[in-house]
């Protein structure tokens, strides 16, 4: 099958103001006749749905959350990138556009890209409108930093808790609507199918949390924007609940999934400390704009680090990248932490961790201006490891963060079922194979705010309101499968948890389909992920009932889909043969050591099409072009 | 007139209510014992006498004499009903209490120190007020307080009284600039200030009548 | 390593009673964290066949404010500004009792053991906790400047994380710290204005309908609030629904 992008013609400056043009307009008084299907209001899905209610569509929302407030976008604490050039050192859209898809390793789509940068500077505007504090100057005007991947300062940020405060103003757009009656919000409740008729989806089922009841939802179009699947690695910065459900079982009913190998590890995060740790704290990555990263020139060199003088200290990152030197990309800066840590570098009990040290901006800033910058995540460090980071340097490692692909979408984010449309996160399309800081705020809301209103029209405008209600036979199919794997996975009553599952997956995952690849690993981890399904659906125990508030089966639905898309992973960086971004196959390396790209082989896009659990997923190649930016070694030297 | 009565019936509205008539009773309380300091003078109750008249003979105080009920009045109600409704809200309470402490005593009892007070208006005003009012034949107000507070008896329940009205004004005096939103944290240290020598200087200049002339042979 | 004995509020629905259960745990790490601790101990039930404890969490960073346990007669535990999932066990002793309940309100009903329900948040938030601008061609983010100190005084009103443990402390159930916040955030912003007296009465008016109690000042909402929330937006939304009703 081929995949067609729909990327316009025309000048790149020009293809997405154009398209809009040509885009069919739904009259304002048949909007009310559509009902759309948004599922996941973090971010991505909260502005969707905000924004679509005002053009007048009836909306149903849905999310596993008690309240869109509590989506994992809430975490993001950096900042958001947007091409406003306040600061008037160079920026444009067209520089946020080339570093972008120069950060992605040039594994995403120009007209995409191009047009993120393009609404970025109306995204700042909207959350300013709505009245989210970012951070200002004295004189009342907006303050911005800089972030890794970017010469410019570009980022906008309120204190260390942007993604909190950006969720709430896209929270309460949404509250706005639910209040006007164009919302309606379900709570607690959790997407299990999609339903798919005459080749065109048109609903889901969910089950209720509190009650476990199934229930059935119609609609002219659906809407995911449920994240990303982090989670598959078990230990990541995602939040517990994140999950890739409603993106796989989307998957399984036809919707590809597109370069599910790029996940993108955070160089900065708080090290594992024991085998109970049950998630990882990420620090954000602004730390590296006064922090400078080193590491024991001696290997094994046990002092404490305020014991080792300056000329036994390696700022590896410094010396490697001169020009971007702690500010280099996330990919670059992990791959080097790991590395140093491989070579016997690495410090803290375990051994796998690198300093990220402050003592020179306190000497240079003073405390109190540190502390102005850093406190609630200088306060975060404090209170999870017991060190206060003003005094010994910070311990950092790599972490699990985000992840670049996702369910394949066109340029109006419609995936290969028409009525399909992944926002967010939960779509694969405008970070490559890596995503700079403060890029993955400015996407979700890109597409929930500024692109969706606009291409949802289209695809509605051109099937017209359906009148189909949730007696339709596929809704019935689809309830009944549903309510089947439920009391599967219960009636199993195995020896083994379902925590336990997941650990064993993610092991497997960190090892062989994490920071670094290769060959004889993958394959490894193909044959033993499969085991883990097997065993999976032998031996797990899942207590309680499906008729109540029951955790483990959330959790047991979940880890099923885990397992299954761990292995898409695996396929699909055993298929990619090259380095790049986040996926890092060590038989594809520069001599010293950066990823090396194979472009005339891998400029694509690798869209799997689900065959049947077990059996080997299909692969269909959408091309990459370039023609506004040539295609290079990524050089941050 | 309907905004108003609406606006009462809301959570704020009654807390409102109930701090606006707190303050006004303050005012009584200050007027009150301005009037009793003067059963120190030594002039056999001239002036005291006076004063007493004055209240009992003008119309304008005989007005505020009603307004006066009718606050104390409203300020139980109100302080009543929002007790109830608070222990409504929380039908469930905890089994233990956290350490620290996460509020102080006097806030958590506000109508417990209240009705103490309460039960000392009524004995009190039934022993002097009430007498002077109705009693047949008049006593001399003077003669029957500087009785009352030469009675060791009346002075102990009188100073257990200003104890609890006190500890009643200790947070409701600030309490109330909090909710008339005026405990910014430009003013707050002059709340606290005023709000201190308040609640500690009423109660104790009102106790010290009945401890000068019960316990220091006050004459 | 240390051993806790806990005791823990189990429910199993909103409609039955419920009852504390006593659990030893051993084999503690002081790195884990609180909740940590939890999941170990309910691996533990599983492999027992015992049905484990239901507890609500998300982010396990103290941001999400998904979590919501009374942790010896204080929501979020011991610690000022820390919420529970960033709770470690260093911060207690081997051999001590925990005390676990779940958030108590009318308004706050338990869902199971020690979750609760807390959409009636939702419904004040609905009520009027927005700016209505509409997504489009807002004007330039700098059209509009905004004094650094309004600026961050809003920041940390709006820093409220939505956990309840405001209410959950207080002795009324008063939900007055979190609308306050909310209240206070517009308040203090220029894009609030236009809406700002209807925004106080509207959500005052669902606050008070949800049946959560009245503010008695006495401040457990502040001592708990894990975002550092303080009583003068409390102040303020007395000012701003005296304001809006008197004129």
């Amino acid at each position: 099958m081929a995949l067609d992008s729909k990327i316009p013609a025309g000048p790149i400056e020009t293809k997405w103001t154009d398209h809009k043009f040509k885009l069919k307009l739904v009259n304002p008084a048949n909007k009310r006749k559509y009902t759309v299907i948004v599922v996941g209001t973090g971010l991505a899905g909260g502005s969707a749905a905000a924004s679509l209610a005002e053009l007048g569509y009836n909306v149903l929302a849905f999310s596993f959350h008690e309240s869109p407030r509590r989506a994992h976008s809430i975490a993001a604490q950096g900042g958001i990138n947007a091409a406003k050039n306040y600061q008037n050192d160079g920026d444009s859209v067209h520089r946020l556009f080339y570093d972008t898809l120069k950060g992605g390793d040039y594994r995403a789509r120009e007209a995409n890209v191009h047009r993120l940068a393009e609404v970025s500077g109306n995204i700042i505007d909207q959350c300013v409108a709505q009245g989210v504090p970012f951070a200002r100057e004295y004189g009342g005007l907006l303050d911005n930093r800089s972030f890794g991947g970017a010469q410019v300062s570009r980022t906008f940020y309120a204190k260390g808790q942007t993604g909190q405060q950006l969720l709430l103003g896209a929270y309460s757009a949404m509250n706005k609507q639910i209040h006007e009656g164009a919302v309606k919000f379900f709570p607690r409740h959790e997407m299990l199918d999609l339903v798919v008729i005459d080749g065109k989806a048109k609903g889901i089922v969910t089950r209720e949390l509190n009650t476990g009841e199934i229930k059935s939802w119609a609609a002219d179009a659906v809407l995911i924007a449920t994240g990303g699947y982090g989670n598959v690695f078990f230990l990541s910065t995602n939040a517990m609940y994140s999950n890739a459900t409603a993106a796989w079982r989307a998957h399984k009913k036809g919707a590809f999934f597109a370069n599910p190998c790029f996940t993108q590890i955070h160089p900065t995060c708080i090290p594992v400390s024991s085998e109970h740790q049950s998630k990882l704290t990420l620090m954000s990555e602004s730390l590296r704009n006064d922090g400078r990263v080193w590491v024991p020139k001696k290997a094994g060199d046990d002092r404490p680090a305020n014991q080792i003088p300056e000329a036994e200290r390696d700022y590896y990152l410094e010396r490697l990248y001169p020009s971007f030197g702690n500010l280099v990309p996330r990919d670059v800066a992990s791959r080097r932490a790991k590395e140093m840590c491989d070579k016997g570098h690495g410090v803290g009990s375990t051994k796998l961790a690198v300093y990220l040290d402050f003592s020179d901006a306190i000497k240079r800033l003073g405390k109190s201006v540190v502390e102005e910058r850093y406190g609630n995540l200088f306060d975060m460090y404090k209170q999870i490891t017991g060190e206060n980071p003003y005094e010994i340097p910070m311990r950092i490692y790599p972490a699990v963060h985000y992840t670049m692909g996702g369910l394949w979408v066109d340029y109006n984010l419609q995936s290969n079922v028409p009525g399909l449309f992944v926002l967010g996160e939960a779509n694969f399309s405008d970070h490559g194979a890596n995503r700079l800081g403060a890029s993955a705020l400015m996407q979700g809301l890109a597409d929930g705010y500024f692109v969706i209103p606009y291409t949802l029209g289209d695809y509605l405008a051109t099937v017209g309101a359906s009148k189909l209600t949730t007696d339709h036979e596929a809704f019935k199919k689809s309830e009944a499968e549903v309510k089947e794997v439920t009391k599967k996975l219960l009636a199993i009553k195995g020896k083994t948890t379902v925590d336990e599952f997941h650990k064993k997956l993610g092991h497997i995952m960190w090892d062989y389909v994490g920071m670094a690849r290769n060959e004889k690993g993958l394959k490894h981890a193909i044959a033993e992920i499969q085991k883990i399904r097997e065993e999976f659906w032998k031996d797990v125990m899942v207590p309680g009932s499906e008729t109540e508030f029951n955790q483990e089966l959330e959790k047991a639905h979940r880890v099923a889909d885990f397992i299954e898309l761990g292995e898409l992973m695996a396929i699909d960086a055993l298929e990619r043969n090259e380095s790049c971004g986040g996926h890092f196959r060590e038989e594809f390396q520069t001599e010293d050591g950066e990823a090396q790209r194979d472009d005339e082989k891998y400029a694509y896009v690798a869209a799997w099409e689900f065959k049947g659990v077990g059996a080997k997923p299909e692969l269909h190649k959408e091309n990459l072009t370039f023609e506004y930016v040539k295609p290079s070694q990524r050089s941050y030297k | 007139m309907g905004w108003f009565m609406k606006a009462l019936s809301t959570s704020i509205g009654k807390k409102l209510l109930v701090g606006l008539t707190g303050m006004f009773l303050c005012i009584f309380l200050v007027v009150h014992l301005y009037i009793n300091l003067h059963l120190f003078k030594a002039d056999g109750g001239e002036t005291f006498t006076a004063m007493a008249e004055f209240m009992a003979n003008t119309w304008a105080v005989k007005v505020m004499e009603i307004g006066l009920f009718l606050g104390i009045l409203l300020h139980i109600i109100y302080g009543i009903l929002v007790t109830f409704q608070n222990w409504s809200a929380k039908p469930v309470g905890y089994t233990t209490s956290p350490k620290p402490g996460t509020s102080k005593f006097e806030s958590r009892n506000m109508i417990w120190l209240g009705l103490i007070v309460l039960v000392f208006l009524v004995i009190h005003l039934q022993g002097i007020y009430f007498q002077v009012k109705f009693g047949t034949p008049k006593p001399d107000i003077y003669h029957l307080t500087l009785s009352v507070m030469k009675d060791p008896t009346w002075a102990v329940i009188y100073i257990i009284a200003m104890y609890a009205l006190a500890i009643h004004l200790k947070h409701g005096f600030q309490s109330a600039f909090q909710t008339f939103g005026l405990n910014t944290p430009k003013y707050k240290g002059l709340v606290d200030l005023v709000a201190y020598v308040f609640w500690i200087g009423i109660p104790l200049a009102f106790a010290s009548i009945p401890v000068y002339f019960a316990f220091l042979g006050g004459k | 390593m240390m051993n806790i004995t806990l005791k823990v509020w189990r429910q199993k629905s909103c409609n039955s009673q419920g009852a504390f259960a006593t659990y030893g745990v051993e084999g503690v790490s002081p790195d884990m964290s609180f909740l940590e601790m939890l999941d170990m101990l309910n691996e533990r039930l599983i492999k027992k066949g015992e049905e484990p404890i239901a507890f609500d969490h998300d982010c396990r960073e103290g941001i999400c404010g998904t979590c919501s346990m009374v942790i010896n007669g204080r929501p979020h535990g011991p610690i000022k500004g820390v919420t529970t999932c960033q709770l470690h066990m260093r911060s207690f002793s081997d051999g001590d009792t925990i005390v676990i309940e779940p958030f108590r309100a009318k308004a706050f009903p338990v869902i199971k053991d020690l979750v609760v329900d807390r959409s009636s948040f939702e419904r004040i938030m609905v009520a009027g906790g927005y700016v209505s601008v509409r997504t489009g061609n807002a004007q330039d983010a700098n059209a509009l400047p905004i004094g650094k100190h309004e600026a961050d005084e809003a920041f940390n009103a709006a820093a409220c994380i939505g956990c309840g443990a405001c209410v959950a402390s207080c002795k009324n159930s008063s939900a007055m710290l979190f609308v306050g916040a909310k209240v206070s955030q517009y308040a203090l912003l220029p894009q609030g204005q236009p809406e700002r007296k209807q925004r106080v009465l509207n959500m005052v008016a669902a606050m008070d309908f949800e049946g959560f109690g009245n503010c008695s000042n006495t401040g457990a909402c502040e001592a708990t609030c894990p975002k550092g929330i303080d009583l003068p937006h409390i102040a303020r939304l007395n000012r701003e629904y005296i304001a809006a009703t008197l004129s």
